[in-house]
């Protein structure tokens, strides 16, 4: 009687499963062996339990007919060859083998109570080595499915992150609540990325990441769509075959190609632009949120690499570096990045951007717009979550309402994390409208709308960075950016973009003007600001 | 110098091989004695099924001698004792010898 469990295979093969070496053929066809041994292992054992189930079931038969007559005339084995005629006698007396050489003299129905005894205990070291099978032979899928993965180098992707031991935690660290509660594992996270259908934690990340994406790039392409959209897909078709694998921070530049007018609700989005970018990665991600509606023929491509330019504010936004493997599958390659100090963003109803950031952008802009007439060439650097709110900045009448912001702020002090309160969903629903009935008049002229802007930077207004009272959650599926649609399809030559070349003068403005970012204008206020203007 | 580096690793490899056969050793002792407490678990329960009737036997070399059913039950029930006692020691030396392996390893890398 032995052990159901055997140490040897399950602990080679959970070692080789959790080596956090890159995803090679031959370490999966091994884990596979191993576990496919352990498989038969048990299999074999249960086959010999069962034989053993066979014969204590023919030896109660055996002890049942056994009283039924007083004596028996046998043939007696003498040695191995001979036999002798005999009697058996005394057919209710059975001296039974207790175990560890202990015997028991009982009558044949006692003996049969033994027997049933111990089929009791083989019943239950088959039922045993049965689940340890099932569970090897799941795990047997899993490898192979990972072997499939492995080979076909298609369309599934492998997402690395390495962990650097250096790396430092201005945050504080979590301290469990439970003292032996099992602390956040999400760093090495080696997820199968298959048309989006598995490894759903870093997707739901992903897509959040992907979603202010999104907007971003609508705004841009919509100014490039008309110049060349077809480039676009031929540049992504051809990088997405490069393979690079960096985990340093690496600039993702995407462009958004947009088959229908902007809708708020397409996740998708190609990404091309290798050439504003060395080192750029390619890839395609196809997210559906909000119930999306304008899906690309993404299943052309081979690769879905999902690719997220994010920064760390408190150092637990994601970057996503995209890499194709040349003789293994797509990998991505993840780290953390930290975000300098010094941004801050509005994370809250009351709080105001201060970034110094800006102001370089903003110099940058200037001298885009002064220098050249060319349109969209120039899209803004997008290395953190905290830039795209840098750069996404609705502009309402004029004004600029910050979006709100999902990131947590370094210094917690303006925290507010996403409102999902009756108030403020009035409040917005009402600025939305707001804003949509501006924004079309603002489509209409866009040459006033940038008039007003210029005029707003001679005029030193008072405003400060209003809270975003009125803008809609990142991920609401509101359609704010529709409004900058028509405005952006006129592209301006001393405007590159509807939206940005006004934030940094704007930027300017506030840093000019005062030197307190932070003072917070409450909603109400905000609210009764904008409907003086 | 090297040759210097050399022969201590020598040395360490043989530590770390030595201290690999105890622990084999020990691992296959401990399984034994884990055979031997599911197999003494049976016997006690199977002699709480009989009763005094029946006549128990130990077998000692060739010969079965008689004894109780009550003195079979007590040392079974202590044999079963010192197994248990003896599980835990193996225990607790392997639980020695396994780490050293390791500080061997560290030690090398």
């Amino acid at each position: 009687m032995e052990a159901p469990a055997d140490p040897g295979p399950p602990a080679s093969a959970s070692a080789s499963a959790s080596a956090s070496a890159p995803l090679r053929a031959p370490a999966v066809a091994r884990l596979r062996e191993e576990q496919e041994k352990v498989v038969t292992n048990c299999q074999e054992k249960i086959q010999h339990w069962k034989k053993v189930d066979n014969d204590y079931n023919a030896l109660q038969e055996r002890l049942s007919t056994l009283p039924d007559k007083l004596s028996y005339n046998i043939m007696v084995p003498f040695g191995p060859f001979a036999f002798m005629p005999g009697k058996l006698v005394h057919t209710n007396e059975v001296t039974v083998l207790l175990g560890d050489n202990w015997f028991a003299k009982c009558s044949a129905k006692q003996a049969v109570g033994l027997v049933e005894h111990r089929k009791e205990h083989v019943r239950k070291t088959i039922d045993d080595l049965k689940k340890v099978m099932k569970n090897f032979e799941s795990r047997v899928e899993f490898t192979e499915d990972l072997q499939k993965m492995s080979d076909a180098a298609g369309d599934i992707v492998d997402i690395r992150e390495e962990i650097k031991s250096d790396f430092e935690f201005k945050a504080k660290h979590r301290i469990a609540h439970k003292p032996h509660s099992k602390p956040k594992t999400s760093d090495i996270f080696e997820a199968d990325f298959a048309n989006d259908v598995k490894s759903k934690d870093l997707l739901a990340d992903k897509e959040l990441w992907a979603r202010l994406e999104e907007l971003e790039r609508q705004e841009e392409l919509l100014g490039e769509l008309d110049s060349k959209p077809d480039t676009m897909i031929a540049n992504g078709e051809d990088t997405s075959s490069e393979e690079e694998k960096e985990d340093q921070n690496v600039n993702v530049h995407v462009t958004h190609q947009v088959t229908d007018s902007v809708t708020s609700s397409s996740c998708y989005k190609d990404v091309t632009h290798s050439e504003l970018f060395s080192g750029q990665l390619n890839g395609q991600v196809n997210c559906s949120m909000n119930g999306s509606n304008s899906y690309h023929s993404n299943e052309d491509e081979d690769e879905e690499d999902d690719d997220d330019v994010g920064g760390d504010i408190e150092n637990e936004n994601d970057h996503d570096a995209l890499g194709v493997g040349d003789h293994s599958i797509p990998t991505i390659y993840f780290s953390h990045t930290v975000e300098p100090k010094r941004v801050r963003i509005n994370t809250g109803k009351n709080t105001t951007l201060k970034f110094s950031e800006k102001k370089e952008e903003a110099k940058r802009k200037r001298k885009n717009s002064s220098g050249s007439g060319h349109s969209a060439q120039e899209l803004p650097t997008i290395r953190t979550p905290a830039d795209i709110y840098r750069v996404f900045v609705d502009v309402v009448n004029g004004e600029y309402v910050p979006r709100k912001s999902i990131l947590k702020s370094r210094s917690r002090e303006n925290s507010v994390c996403s409102d999902t309160s009756e108030s403020s969903a009035a409040d917005f629903d009402d600025k939305r409208g707001v804003l949509r009935s501006i924004s079309c008049e603002e489509a209409t002229c866009s040459d006033t709308s940038e008039s007003i802007l210029e005029e707003e930077q001679e005029e030193n207004h008072h405003k400060k960075l209003l809270p975003l009272s009125g803008t809609p959650e990142a991920f609401s599926g509101t359609v704010i950016e529709k409004e900058f649609l028509s405005p952006s399809l006129t592209p301006h030559p001393t405007m590159v973009h509807p939206v940005l070349p006004t934030i940094p003068e704007r930027k300017e403005v506030l840093s000019e003007v005062s030197e307190e970012p932070t003072k917070r204008v409450s909603k109400f206020k905000a609210a009764r600001l904008q409907q003086k203007n | 110098m090297a040759e210097l580096i050399q022969k201590k690793l020598q040395g360490e490899v043989e530590k770390y091989q030595q201290l690999q056969k105890d622990l084999s050793k020990s691992m296959s002792g401990r399984q034994k004695l884990e055979a031997q407490l599911t197999e003494n678990n049976i016997v006690k329960e199977e002699l709480a099924l009989l009763d005094g009737s029946n006549v128990v036997f130990k077998l000692l070399g060739p010969v079965l001698v008689k004894q109780e059913l009550g003195e079979a039950r007590a040392t079974v029930g202590k044999r079963l004792d010192y197994i248990t006692a003896e599980i835990k020691f193996y225990l607790h030396s392997n639980q020695d010898e396994g780490t050293a392996p390791f500080s061997v390893d560290s030690w090398k890398a």
